[in-house]
């Protein structure tokens, strides 16, 4: 059973389509790293295999349950950090670690307990009273990865994680997730780091204008020295501009 | 042992409104918030309730056969009915019932009729909802003690009013919200509906108060008599004689009434779409298009509210200004020289909680606001003249539809646009300082998290009654001691204001230098 398989999706906003035709299929223990340039529709396919957007067109099935007629079954096994967060920003963290772990069905014992193991593994230290809203932009993608990280998912999409985070942070989280992906945890992530992506994903996706431009290993994307930026930026037709004028 | 999803989302909810009034007015105020929340309630809130129990007692015993309080029984039903269903409605056009982030809680693995119940729930929480929750509570139990036999059917005229109350709520929000979005619908439905609703349907309740009826009193039992919870009691009364076959056929009504509204406010929450996910069919167009910086903040800002719900909702203010103000006061007082004032005035009130929070739209993109080559004058000037632009569409609105709905002339349609401009300039200046006092983002995809701090509250609610005062006192003034002057007096008074803003701008200039840091920190630590 596939841990990810996107069947011709689409998805279209009125008249512009966002996601076009894409279908790719990823068994458990994958790490993907999903490429694109701005706007070329990373952010709606993971809201789309997510369940937070339907699609247009296609079927997606995660884990062997239909989004669309299983959506439930299906997100008690994802984990999910989106880009914009979506936190709940009245509440301490620890307050919204109980929230979210709750809403997984955990008991308060074993979500404080997590919540304090991950707080010390990502060297989140908030103030007890500090309020999600009041946390630097860096603090706020550690919470939004603890409360991806606190159920325990089988299916793990990230969202930009490394954007905005300390070194010593970045690195824990690479450990992290390699360490997930041995477990069988599937890993899906989207990031504009290349290196990054080419440290961490064996496979790669890259998305332009919505369309699937490439799916395979990183091996078969390089086949010879060239770094991934160098076929990526070949790929997505995106070659250098040149100087400006006036500088 | 694991906690309920319904439970967590309430413990969320109770946890996130708890810590924003600490964070707004800190601990010690919240204490002394809660102080002045105990006295009002023995002062105010008590009395309120309390009486109308006594009035739901008084209504009970006219249940029994033969009692000189029948007369009360009609009222009962029609007091009940106007508090659920109005009340309602005014929660949800306000907003005050969205208590949830609705779109943040999809992606847990919880039904959205759990997340419904959660939402459902947390707006009993809201302070006007509790206060019309503890109302119904204490006229249905006072009534049950003066009919005792007729207890179980006021139980159930309790449970089926409070989620009539609180389903309606959600489902006018979840409808103003989807109108709100569509622009170019609201553009055409408008004008039709407000003819509608102003013109023919109180010439038909005229026509048929007239034909079918012949006293006040015939009137309230022939209304409550057509009314689900005027047929409920009817039930408790057959109960109270002694004849419960009648009971179920009458209690069907509410409990079919009350299935659709939940069912309905269910079906309208879990089918939005959030604002982001909607194509505009436009392009993205360059906002520096004028010449002059003013006119690009003014462009800017909006831009703002055209884009946001709250922004959007101000559109929706001239239908129910004439649905709800110019409407029952022109039935009431005639087409007198009070209504055409009085509408502009509630209209005007439609975008205090925008006006007030200047910022608040902008969100992180204060800090770009900050960046441009423009001073503080300038960026003031450039906001107010972006609210000018979004009222002056809304005024227009309200006068085209008061043209044709309410057949008001030329020169009570000016005198109303001259109160409408002084109101706007007062809320404005004060505006101005509460935006650089007590900001806080806003979202502009819904109507949520729009609840502004307790001081601005306060101070929101003096302004508002000192304007409305002065400016209706003056208007008295005139008609008693020279009525052709209220016109040009009114616009001597809008130059004045308007002159008085011009200097107030210069004096909040120099707040917003100061305040430059708690901006970006506030509304930025929001994005």
């Amino acid at each position: 059973m596939p841990a990810l398989e996107l069947l011709h999706v689409t998805k279209r906003f009125g008249t512009k389509v966002a996601v076009d035709d894409l279908s790719l299929t990823l068994e458990p223990g994958s790490f993907l790293g999903l490429l694109g340039r701005n706007g070329a529709g990373k952010s709606t396919t993971l809201k789309m295999v997510t369940g937070l957007v339907e699609p247009t067109a296609g079927r997606i099935t995660v884990l062997g349950h239909d989004i669309a007629t299983q959506g439930l079954q299906a997100r008690r096994l994802i984990g999910v950090m989106p880009e914009d967060m979506a936190l709940l920003e009245l509440l301490t963290g620890p307050q919204y670690l109980r929230f979210v772990g709750r809403m997984h069905g955990l008991s308060d014992q074993v979500i404080d307990s997590r919540a304090a193991e991950l707080f010390d593994t990502l060297d989140l230290k908030p103030g007890p009273r500090t309020l999600v809203t009041d946390y630097s932009f860096g603090m706020k993608k550690k919470l939004a990865l603890s409360s991806a990280l606190l159920h325990g998912p089988k299916l793990l999409f990230l969202d930009e994680p490394f954007e905005g985070i300390d070194a010593v942070t970045n690195r824990t989280i690479k450990d992290i997730l390699l360490a997930l992906q041995k477990s069988g945890t599937t890993v899906v992530l989207t990031s504009h780091i290349l290196e990054v992506v080419e440290r961490l994903c064996p496979q790669i996706a890259i998305i332009d204008e919505g369309r699937l431009k490439f799916f395979g290993t990183l091996a078969d994307l390089r086949q010879g020295s060239e770094s991934l930026e160098s076929h990526f930026v070949g790929l997505v037709g995106g070659a250098p501009k040149g100087g400006l004028s006036w500088l | 042992m694991a906690v309920s999803p319904l439970r967590a989302v309430i413990a969320a909810h109770v946890q996130g409104s708890l810590n924003r009034m600490t964070r707004q007015i800190g601990r010690f105020g919240l204490a002394v918030f809660l102080v002045v929340m105990l006295l009002i309630a023995v002062t105010a809130v008590l009395p309120i309730v309390g009486g109308l129990s006594a009035f739901g007692y008084v209504a009970g015993l006219g249940l029994h056969p033969g009692n000189e309080y029948a007369l009360f029984v009609p009222m009962l039903a029609l007091f009940v009915s106007a508090l659920t269903l109005v009340g309602g409605a005014f929660g949800g056009l306000t907003g005050i019932a969205r208590q949830l982030p609705w779109e943040s809680l999809q992606a847990f693995p919880v039904g959205s009729r759990t997340l419904f119940a959660g939402e459902l729930v947390a707006g009993a929480f809201e302070v006007v909802t509790t206060l019309e929750l503890l109302t119904l509570l204490g006229v249905c139990a006072a009534a049950s003690v003066a009919a005792p036999r007729a207890t179980p059917l006021f139980a159930l005229l309790l449970g089926c009013s409070a989620l009539t109350l609180m389903s309606t709520q959600l489902l006018v929000g979840s409808l103003a919200q989807r109108l709100s979005k569509q622009a170019r619908v609201m553009f055409a439905v408008l004008p039709v509906v407000a003819i509608v609703l102003s013109t023919l349907l109180p010439r038909l309740a005229q026509r048929l108060s007239k034909q079918s009826v012949d006293s006040g009193l015939e009137w309230a039992t022939w209304l409550a008599a057509l009314l689900p919870a005027g047929q409920l009691i009817e039930g408790a009364k057959a109960l109270v004689e002694g004849q419960p076959g009648r009971v179920p056929l009458l209690v069907l009504p509410m409990v079919v009434l009350t299935v659709a509204l939940v069912v309905g406010a269910w079906l309208a929450i879990s089918r939005e779409t959030p604002l982001s996910t909607l194509d505009t069919g436009q392009s993205a167009r360059p906002l520096w298009s004028f010449e002059r910086p003013v006119m690009g903040v003014a462009r800017l800002q909006w831009e703002s509210l055209a884009s946001s719900i709250a922004g959007r909702f101000g559109l929706l203010m001239p239908l129910l200004t004439i649905v709800l103000v110019r409407g029952p006061l022109a039935e009431v007082m005639g087409r007198g020289d009070w209504v055409v004032p009085a509408s502009f005035s509630y209209c005007a009130l439609a975008s205090t909680n925008l006006l007030f929070n200047q910022f608040g739209l902008d969100r992180h993109g204060v800090k770009a606001l900050f960046l441009l080559p423009i001073d503080e004058v300038t960026l003031l000037r450039g906001k107010l003249l972006g609210f000018v632009a979004w009222q002056g569409l809304q005024l227009a609105m309200l006068t085209g539809l008061m043209a044709i709905t309410g057949h008001a002339s030329p020169s009570k349609l000016l005198l109303g646009l001259c109160f409408y401009g002084c109101f706007f300039l007062v809320l404005s200046m004060v505006g101005q300082f509460t935006s650089l006092w007590q900001p806080r983002p806003m979202g502009k995809g819904g109507m949520r998290g729009g609840q502004p701090p307790l001081p601005v509250v306060l101070l929101t609610l003096g302004t508002l009654f000192f304007t409305g005062s002065g400016l209706f006192g003056l208007l008295w003034v005139f008609r008693l001691f020279a009525p052709g002057w209220a016109l040009p007096g009114f616009f001597a008074l809008m130059l004045v204001l308007g002159v008085v803003a011009q200097v107030v701008t210069h004096a909040n200039a120099a707040l917003l230098r100061r305040s430059r840091e708690k901006l970006v920190e506030v509304l930025g630590a929001g994005a």
